[in-house]
């Protein structure tokens, strides 16, 4: 076959799916024309190269919200590794008065174990060996461990009956990130970013930050996938930044490259692009064109916004002083609140470390430590600043850990293992009632006895208050419809104002 | 693309009522002249059937765009679509039927037109019920919309229940077409049941009417029967709440007793009276290429919602022609409900293009160069509820404007010229204004960060320089050298120094304002050094990292077994033999172990170090015996020191003894346990 023959065959075979989506509308001529002939961006006064609104669909796929948004952005604080409700938030005096007994088999009720208990032929009962005060108006119970948090109950809705169906943390946090347990889905900040666009060109609209807890420090890692697009274009995937000189990976360019070369090389580059998409038509071609142009940009926005330098002197007091030592969680809260005065829509941080199995009371005290100052302190940074109004935070891990210790039971030391059934999440911000509790546990803390909250409703919430009704932001790939919670997901209104 | 192709589609109304037209005519002609009984102009029908093909056609296409833009009864648009499509089909055969001279074609000609009189007026209504609704020719009329204006008051059984009777039940429960006898149009017929009986007369436990809603949607007996648009739970609650009440007919909301789900359902049926509402009712509706204008011109506009003409507008950032850009914004000023002008050039100047935007219920202006003399705006904005003054230079002069707008709730004036004690008498007048700050008390326990030790090795070989380092400026360290803990009274860190033997340093930092950093100590062992390390037996395959050579590296292992500086043994004892560089004198040797129980890795049962000059004859030296552990399930680390009479030797060998069983208390006692070792340090 010739040269010419073959890009021509490549172009009809590239183009099938989406040739065939168009042209099926009964008007394909037409359709071929506005796929292959339209040139997607135009340029701005400065030079930059920018997605042209109208044909691409970096300003969202949504002309309009569905409702009126509560919420601007969102800040999600994953807790990865299943943090234990039992020492954090859930207090359950029976399991303290019961210790050591054998948990009955009434209150497990076939509950499916893990392989690492599964051997386990007694289920010693464990309490919190920390107390719990109330705290605020409110009265809400935290623990000890967290005592910023409980200084904030007041402005939190505490969620003590979430519950989900994975029991092993990469299905578990697949299932949180993306709505399926299976991997290959888009993630929540993609779908955002897909449906509602950037509001801030200079920056991505899914950013992700990393922090290693101190409770484990040799975790379980995380897998970029979490923050990938899955099968919408690869432009809505999150963007990580790093604690280190380069944030972004590969974004500064190479020494001897000056502001103008770069430019021109990217504009002959994206010509080049244009020139293959005007051949193929493939809309890959069009991301990455936008996503050179964005990383273009970006060199310039993520120096000023990951600069903290002239942040005051009491910013790290409420932070604390971790927020000095990049990587932290303390430090990535304090970027996060940076981020979303940039107007990011999707922040999203992971901190490790959760995942206690073993002398769980002095690594949850470490774990503790690393994020309740730091998460309290964003609450109340956003509020000074009148953010709080249009962001939603969310406190959460993917499952919970179980009544029962893991191995062996000690005087002072125990452990616990994932439990699905029942765990406790917070959220703070617009359209969230402040200083409530929703949903109730046993009192052996194993199961949901009031208002449960599946992982699915509990993305339905989200999208609601960001003014997306969950059941329509969609996207048709194989020939399916799909969307972030499936089939399922009920807003739970009772949390909201 | 995909709108070029609804744009198109929305032709399909205009388009439609012409095939239907021009086959009644023609059907029309041959029926004239059938009465007339003389034949009418073959051409002209052949002209008009023609016609009528190629309109359905273009009837079809349209229409089938049209429905890809969705919103409509999925059902009832496949069986429109498909009907059309016969119709379509129909009628072109029609055409070439009527053409044909043959005589079947002749007897065919009438059957044929009598289809596609069948199909034109099936698709046609099918057409109707999509635009118009499925009752739409048969609905009662005069349906009114009913306002409640305060719910407590609202009469349950005509303000709440029949609405909902009426959009969902009484299109079959009517005077035409009274399904199962029963009338659902009135309190009266309401009251008088149907053929199955009372509707409120309990079956399996529940009123008939109430135990029908439920039953699953595929019984025959649910109601509203599939098809019908269902109840809403929402309204399901409401007719289960007023049943349950007795169905009583002249009570108000307030009589009834309601849970907080219900009142929340109640609520919502109350008029919108929120400024919003208000707001969108007087303005103009808002146009969609303005605001696609707008965005191209780089400044975000977006509606609040679908079919909502209030506007939310962002000039968050904008360095340059501010100016001009609030101008165009003028356009649809009274629509914007939210404006964001923080961290841009704003300022007083610019004040008096914000009057227009009379109907602002949020403003952002933080980080903005406004100064008390631009803050008198803010009392055009009756409907203000949300004011943002953040990191401006406004101060105390702004209560005196904001308590003229009594529908602000929220109003930011953190990192101002505001005095505290002029806000918090202002707080106490104005309850309802809700002024953020953070409370003094909740961050108030702050230890700086420990400074760090550096470099990050343990063991060093003559000497070593040592760096204390902290993220903080303007920080004071402190140091000990003595193992004693720090203090300001301790050595104060200068710049970096040298250490010679076996040091343990302890550091804090210090700094005004804030708490003494925790103590970070760290330990650094002199070693001699050893130039190979020879094992009697390998380690087990997964935990041999690089053999012997593993603990001569002066390199620790973490609390994580695994990290591959650790060397495993399972269930076995081991001796490692030592070659230093040259004759020297020993008097310490230190065996560094991990311990974790849940992993069954033990610390060693005993160590015993021999030495030799020659490298074949070995005297033993000393053993020690480790006690067994107490019940734990700790990871921990930590180093065994043999402490030798000085001893000349160039050869050192130490035997390693393991438990080689987990201890009692284990939960697997009496299984294989293991022993790790990382380093061997001589001194």
């Amino acid at each position: 076959m010739s040269e010419k023959k073959i890009i021509h065959e490549r172009s009809l075979i590239l183009n099938r799916r989406a040739f065939l989506e168009k042209s099926a509308l009964g008007i394909g001529g037409a359709a071929l024309s506005s796929l292959l002939g339209v040139n997607c961006f135009r340029k701005t006064e400065s030079g930059v190269l920018t997605p042209d609104s109208s044909s691409s669909g970096i300003k969202g796929a949504l002309t309009s919200l569905h409702h009126p948004a509560k919420v601007k952005r969102v800040i999600y604080l994953f807790q990865s590794g299943g943090p234990s409700q039992l020492e954090l938030f859930d207090y359950k005096p029976t399991l303290n008065k019961r210790r050591g007994e054998d948990l009955p088999e009434s209150i497990r009720n076939g509950q499916r174990l893990t392989g690492m208990t599964s051997g386990q032929d007694k289920f010693p009962l464990v309490g919190s060996p920390f107390n719990f005060k109330q705290y605020g108006k409110s009265g809400t119970w935290i623990s000890d461990l967290l005592p910023h948090i409980g200084k904030m109950a007041d402005d939190i809705c505490l969620v003590k009956s979430m519950y989900t169906e994975a029991i092993n943390h990469d299905p578990a946090v697949t299932f949180f990130q993306t709505g399926s347990q299976q991997p290959g889905r888009p993630s929540i900040g993609s779908w955002l970013s897909y449906g509602l666009g950037s509001e801030n060109e200079n920056l991505p609209s899914f950013t992700v930050m990393l922090s290693r807890g101190t409770g484990r420090p040799k975790s379980q890692p995380l897998y970029t996938r979490l923050w990938g697009n899955g099968f919408l274009h690869s432009l809505h995937q999150g963007v990580q930044f790093r604690a280190a000189k380069d944030p972004v990976l590969y974004l500064n360019d190479p020494e001897g490259t000056t502001k103008s070369t770069k430019r021109a090389m990217l504009d002959q580059l994206a010509a080049l692009n244009d020139q293959h998409y005007q051949e193929n038509g493939d809309p890959e071609i069009q991301s990455r064109i936008a996503q050179y142009e964005m990383a273009y940009r970006m060199q310039t926005s993520v120096p000023e916004v990951m600069n903290t330098d002239k942040e005051p002197d009491y910013i790290y007091k409420m932070y604390g002083s971790d927020a000095k030592i990049p990587g932290t969680f303390a430090a990535n809260c304090l970027l996060a609140r940076r981020l979303a005065e940039q107007n990011v829509r999707f922040i999203q941080l992971y901190h490790m470390g959760w995942d206690q199995h073993g002398d769980l009371p002095a690594a949850i005290e470490r774990q503790a430590k690393d994020v309740d100052q730091a998460s309290a302190a964003l609450i109340a940074d956003l509020k000074q600043r009148g953010m709080l109004e249009d962001t939603l935070v969310v406190w959460g891990g993917e499952f919970g850990r179980t009544n029962y210790s893991q191995g062996l039971l000690t005087d002072t030391n125990y452990g616990r293992d994932h439990h699905p059934r029942c765990f406790s999440m917070w959220m703070a911000g617009g359209g969230i009632k402040p200083g409530i509790v929703y949903g109730e546990t046993d009192e052996f803390g194993y199961n949901i006895t009031e208002n449960p909250v599946h992982v699915h409703d509990f993305q339905a919430t989200m999208l609601h208050q960001l003014g997306i009704d969950h059941e329509k932001l969609v996207y048709k790939y194989q020939g399916r419809r799909f969307r972030l919670t499936d089939v399922e997901g009920k807003i739970i209104k009772d949390i909201l104002t | 693309m995909i709108t070029l192709g609804i744009q198109i589609g929305h032709f399909h109304p205009l388009l439609v009522h012409l095939p239907i037209g021009i086959i009644v005519l023609a059907c029309a002609i041959e029926i004239y002249a059938k009465i007339k009984n003389k034949p009418a102009d073959e051409d002209l029908l052949l002209f008009i059937l023609a016609t009528a093909s190629i309109t359905a056609l273009l009837s079809l296409g349209t229409g089938w765009l049209l429905g890809e833009e969705g919103g409509f009864d999925e059902e009832l648009l496949f069986r429109h679509r498909w009907m059309a499509i016969a119709f379509t089909i129909a009628s072109i055969l029609l055409f070439f039927v009527k053409r044909s001279k043959k005589p079947l074609s002749k007897k065919l000609y009438p059957l044929l037109f009598g289809l596609v009189i069948i199909l034109i007026s099936i698709t046609g209504h099918l057409g109707g019920n999509m635009t118009h609704g499925e009752d739409y020719l048969f609905r009662e009329t005069g349906g009114k919309e009913i306002v409640i204006k305060d719910i407590a008051e609202a009469n349950v059984h005509t303000d709440i229940v029949q609405p909902i009777l009426d959009s969902k039940c009484v299109s079959c429960h009517n005077q035409k077409k009274l399904k199962g006898g029963l009338l659902m149009t009135s309190a009266k017929d309401l009251l008088k049941g149907g053929d199955s009986g009372s509707i409120f007369d309990s079956i399996n436990k529940k009123p008939l009417l109430i135990s029908r809603l439920h039953l699953p949607l595929a019984d025959e007996e649910h109601m509203p029967p599939k098809g019908k648009i269902q109840l809403t739970s929402e309204e399901l609650s409401l007719l289960e709440w007023w049943v349950a009440n007795g169905h009583c007919l002249d009570c108000k909301t307030k009589d009834l007793k309601t849970t907080e789900k219900l009142d929340i359902i109640l609520s919502n049926l109350e008029e919108d009276d929120s400024p919003h509402a208000l707001i969108a009712a007087e303005v103009d509706p808002i146009s969609a290429s303005w605001i696609e204008e707008m965005n191209t011109a780089g400044i975000t506009v977006y509606t609040l919602s679908a079919d909502n003409p209030l506007l939310i507008a962002s000039l968050f950032g904008k360095q340059k022609k501010l100016k001009k850009h609030l101008k165009t914004l003028t356009n649809y000023a009274e629509n914007i409900v939210e404006l964001n002008l923080a961290n841009s050039t704003f300022n007083d100047t610019l004040v008096d293009f914000l009057k227009p935007f009379k109907n602002l219920t949020k403003l952002q202006l933080q980080h903005t160069a406004i100064t008390d003399n631009g803050i008198k705006i803010f009392k055009e904005f009756k409907f203000l509820e949300s004011l943002n003054l953040y990191g401006t230079e406004v101060s105390d002069a702004i209560f005196e404007v904001i308590k003229n707008i009594p529908s602000l709730k929220f109003l930011y004036l953190y990192q101002t010229n505001v005095g505290s004690e002029k806000l918090d008498k202002f707080q106490k007048k104005f309850p309802n204004i809700n002024i953020q700050h953070v409370p003094k008390d909740v961050f108030t326990s702050n230890n700086l960060a420990a400074p760090s030790i550096l470099p990050e090795i343990s063991f060093f070989k003559d000497s070593l320089t040592i760096a204390l380092e902290t993220t903080f400026e303007e920080t004071q360290i402190y140091y000990t050298l003595d193992g004693s803990e720090p203090d300001s009274l301790a050595i104060a860190y200068k710049k970096p120094f040298k250490i010679k033997e076996t040091t343990t340093i302890k550091t804090i930092a210090t700094k005004q304002g804030w708490k003494p950093s925790e103590v970070n100590s760290k330990i650094f062992t002199t070693s001699k050094e050893i130039v190979n390390a020879n094992l009697n037996k390998l380690p087990n395959e997964n935990y041999s990292a690089n053999k012997g050579k593993t603990l001569i590296d002066l390199k620790r292992g973490t609390t994580d077994f695994k990290d591959g500086n650790w060397l495993g043994y399972e269930a076995s004892n081991f001796t490692a033999t030592l070659t230093l560089k040259e004759l020297e004198n020993i008097s310490l040797v230190s065996v560094g172990a991990i311990s974790t129980p849940e992993n069954w890795i033990f610390y060693p049962a005993g160590i015993s170090v021999y030495a030799s000059k020659n490298g074949t004859n070995y005297k033993h030296i000393k053993s020690i015996k480790i006690p067994e552990e107490d019940p734990n399930s700790n990871v921990s680390m930590t180093f065994f020191d043999v402490k030798i009479p000085p001893t000349k030797a160039k050869f050192i060998r130490v035997e390693i003894k393991s438990h080689l069983k987990n201890p009692t208390w284990h939960p697997n006692s009496g299984e294989k346990s293991w022993i790790f070792v990382d380093e061997i340090v001589l001194q």
